[in-house]
């Protein structure tokens, strides 16, 4: 099983959206990461087949996804950026009326609708419109809608938005569970829930793919440039105008306790720290810094 | 047939919808008895004192009076009918009935006012059309009441500037007529304004619940998600369709023959017989009676309303914002009304024909083009408006509904 991104590109009257991506996607979770703007969603968009790449295509074992058409949206589920849905559905009414158009059985809808109120904890909610549903519901409403075929690739843009810590972890576990043997592709700002379950990462950059790996072999491209140092709390500013910073934190007798990125050690006493995706990521797109976490 | 009936369970749940269906049920009666307020009567009684009855008590008092004369409209009933108003309106020196005291029209003349109906039209001037009085009538005239409705037919049509190929064509369909007239009374053309006005109606509650159809879904993103599925394309636009237009068309096919049933109910079953010439114009060319007349308007406006409908599911499948999407359908629901208002006769006549649903409407409605006497030109070929209408209706609505399914599978593509 393989999905192959076919050099696709989305050209808008004045932008490039997607520029030329090539990806060969393989069973396993795969993260996508890139800055708002970046042209992930456009990406994700065209491998859903609901936009048509400029140029290039979307191959699901070697063909293309707009001749597989019925048969790869069978095999397919996507949760969109902003989840929208008829507002006058309740939970069951919506995912009774998503799995009737994926194509389930009445027995399988049933048992399926069932199993996934369970694992996303909405059982207590089924009966409930989802437009009265906090905004963590309804994103679990959305997940749930794309695991009801139990989809060979799934697409999932911003999954955890809007999720609590605990909702995120189990998530996180409920999709490692799934990935077995499937094309899982999970676009975030969110660096730390790829980096605990995704097998490969795609980092996108204006509209290309800029790297591709591991999260091991991706966070070798920041080896020797994450530091940690100590600097006196009065200096921050000054700091701060000078150094990507990762994160800080206030240590007792006045000191601050610094992780930064810098080619050279850039405080005195400072040790090389292990990279980690965030800060390969505050790396790449130096003036993102919202979505760590 | 499992996503047909929950897209149909969807829309019925939204509350726009069934607070709609539900408004549009209860008209179809209270649009049946409106009508019968506006019956009235005054009679006198054996003590020389004077009841007024109204409502369903008047079409009864009046159901009875004429109950000897109800029937076949025979010339002799006409000459009839022309002697006691020429008799009346000679005894009290007046020109016209509306110059006699009201108690002289209810104790004499009522009873004959649907007979006289016509007369003065068909007897009307031959060049400028103008009607004759009472008193100017002859009763041996008058016999040739059915001989003379023809000629006037023709007359009428070349004052108005018809071509000899029209006047033919007319003639033709007004043979069709049967003669003598019938009449009973009962259902009367307030009922028929009601019917036309209720049609509208229907028509204007269905288009707000047809026009989110396809632009809720796209405001909504929701078909996102909906276009993913493996039915979530051609066979979903399709049933989308279908149950928009199940819908729609149940409920107006199911309030209009409510709306039927109670009228004819309210007003005796026996007064459908009577001829539509009788209560319209004696020159209406449709060879029908009040009941065929009620049933054709209804029949006949359901295919406006469905080449109407799919002019609103196609505008939702190519519009993104269900607000505007409502709006754009109100404008085409208006917009008849409208044009045959302000527009020049030969333009809004074709755009009556031609625009989805053109002949549902008020003035412009589909009840009063069969009572017209207009014919369209294409070249060499004339076709009655009516028949025009139904053509482009029937033409409308497939390319409309092909035109939104494409829309649907196309669109952010």
């Amino acid at each position: 099983m393989e999905l192959y991104l076919d050099h696709i590109s989305k050209k808008y009257k004045d932008k490039v959206a997607v520029d030329d991506v090539s990806l060969r996607l393989t069973p396993g979770v795969w993260g996508l990461l890139g800055a708002n703007g970046a042209g992930k969603t456009t990406l994700m968009r065209m491998i859903a087949g609901i936009m048509r790449p400029t140029a290039g295509q979307v191959k699901y074992d070697g063909l293309p996804i707009t001749e597989l058409k019925e048969k790869y949206r069978d095999r397919f589920g996507y949760l969109p950026q902003d989840f929208g849905f008829y507002p006058e559905f309740t939970v069951k009414g919506y995912l009774y009326y998503v799995a009737a158009l994926k194509g389930l059985t009445k027995r399988d809808t049933k048992r399926k609708v069932e199993e996934l109120l369970e694992q996303m904890t909405l059982t207590e909610v089924r009966n409930k419109k989802i437009v009265k549903l906090s905004g963590g519901m309804k994103r679990r409403v959305g997940i749930a809608q794309a695991l009801l075929n139990e989809p060979e690739v799934l697409v999932l843009d911003e999954p955890t938005s809007g999720l609590d810590p605990g909702e995120r972890v189990r998530f996180r576990n409920l999709l490692s569970e799934f990935a077995h043997d499937k094309i899982v592709l999970i676009s975030t700002h969110i660096v730390s829930d790829v980096e605990y379950i995704a097998m490969r990462n795609a980092i996108m950059k204006d509209g290309k793919i800029i790297a591709e790996g591991t999260t091991e072999e991706l966070t070798q491209m920041v080896e020797g440039k994450v530091w940690s140092g100590k600097i006196p709390e009065e200096r921050l500013l000054e700091f701060e105008h000078r150094l990507r910073i990762v994160n800080l934190k206030n240590e007792e007798s006045g000191k601050i306790s610094l992780r930064y990125l810098a080619d050279e050690p850039q405080i005195s006493g400072s040790i090389s720290a292990a990279p980690r995706m965030e800060d390969l990521y505050l790396w790449l797109f130096p003036q993102e810094n919202g979505g760590i976490s | 047939m499992r996503i047909f009936m929950l897209e149909v369970k969807k829309i019925i749940r939204t509350r726009v919808t069934w607070i709609l269906l539900l408004a549009a049920l209860l008209l179809s009666g209270l649009m049946a008895y409106i009508p019968v307020t506006f019956e009235g009567v005054s009679v006198q009684n054996g003590d020389g004192e004077r009841t007024e009855f109204s409502g369903l008590a008047a079409v009864h008092y009046l159901q009875d009076l004429r109950a000897d004369i109800s029937g076949d409209v025979t010339a002799e009933n006409v000459q009839r009918a022309v002697r006691e108003y020429q008799s009346a309106l000679k005894e009290y020196g007046a020109t016209d009935s509306y110059e006699l005291p009201e108690e002289v029209y209810y104790d004499r003349l009522i009873k004959y006012q649907p007979f006289v109906h016509g007369v003065r039209e068909v007897f009307s001037d031959e060049k400028t059309g103008m009607a004759p009085g009472f008193l100017s009538l002859s009763l041996e005239e008058v016999g040739t009441f059915y001989e003379k409705a023809p000629v006037r037919l023709a007359n009428l049509m070349r004052m108005e500037g018809s071509s000899q190929s029209d006047i033919d064509k007319a003639q033709v369909m007004y043979q069709k007529v049967e003669k003598p007239f019938q009449y009973y009374t009962g259902v009367e053309g307030n009922s028929m304004d009601y019917q036309v006005l209720y049609i509208f109606l229907l028509t204007i509650f269905c288009a707000v619940i047809v026009s989110p159809i396809f632009s809720m879904e796209y405001q909504t993103g929701s078909d996102d998600i909906l276009r993913c599925t493996k039915y979530g394309r051609l066979r979903l636009a399709v049933t989308k369709i279908l149950s928009a237009l199940c819908i729609t068309g149940i409920t107006f096919l199911l309030c209009g023959i409510i709306w039927i049933l109670v009228t004819n109910t309210l007003f005796g079953w026996e007064s459908t017989k009577t001829s539509m010439q009788m209560i319209f114009s004696a020159s209406s060319l449709p060879a029908l009676n009040m009941g065929e007349l009620e049933w054709v308007n209804l029949l006949g406006s359901f295919l406006l309303f469905l080449s109407l409908m799919s002019l609103i599911l196609f505008l939702s499948a190519r519009i993104k914002n269900a607000a505007i999407a409502l709006a754009a359908a109100m404008f085409f629901c208006i917009l008849p009304v409208i044009i045959y208002i302000g527009a020049p006769e030969v333009l809004s006549n074709w755009l009556q024909c031609l625009l989805p649903g053109g002949a549902i409407g008020l003035n412009n409605s589909l009840l009063y083009a069969m009572t017209e006497l207009d014919f369209l030109h294409l070249g060499s070929l004339s076709v009655w408006n009516v028949h025009l209408m139904f053509i482009a209706a029937a033409i409308w609505i497939p390319v409309l509904l092909i035109g939104t399914a494409w829309s649907y599978c196309r669109r952010s593509m």
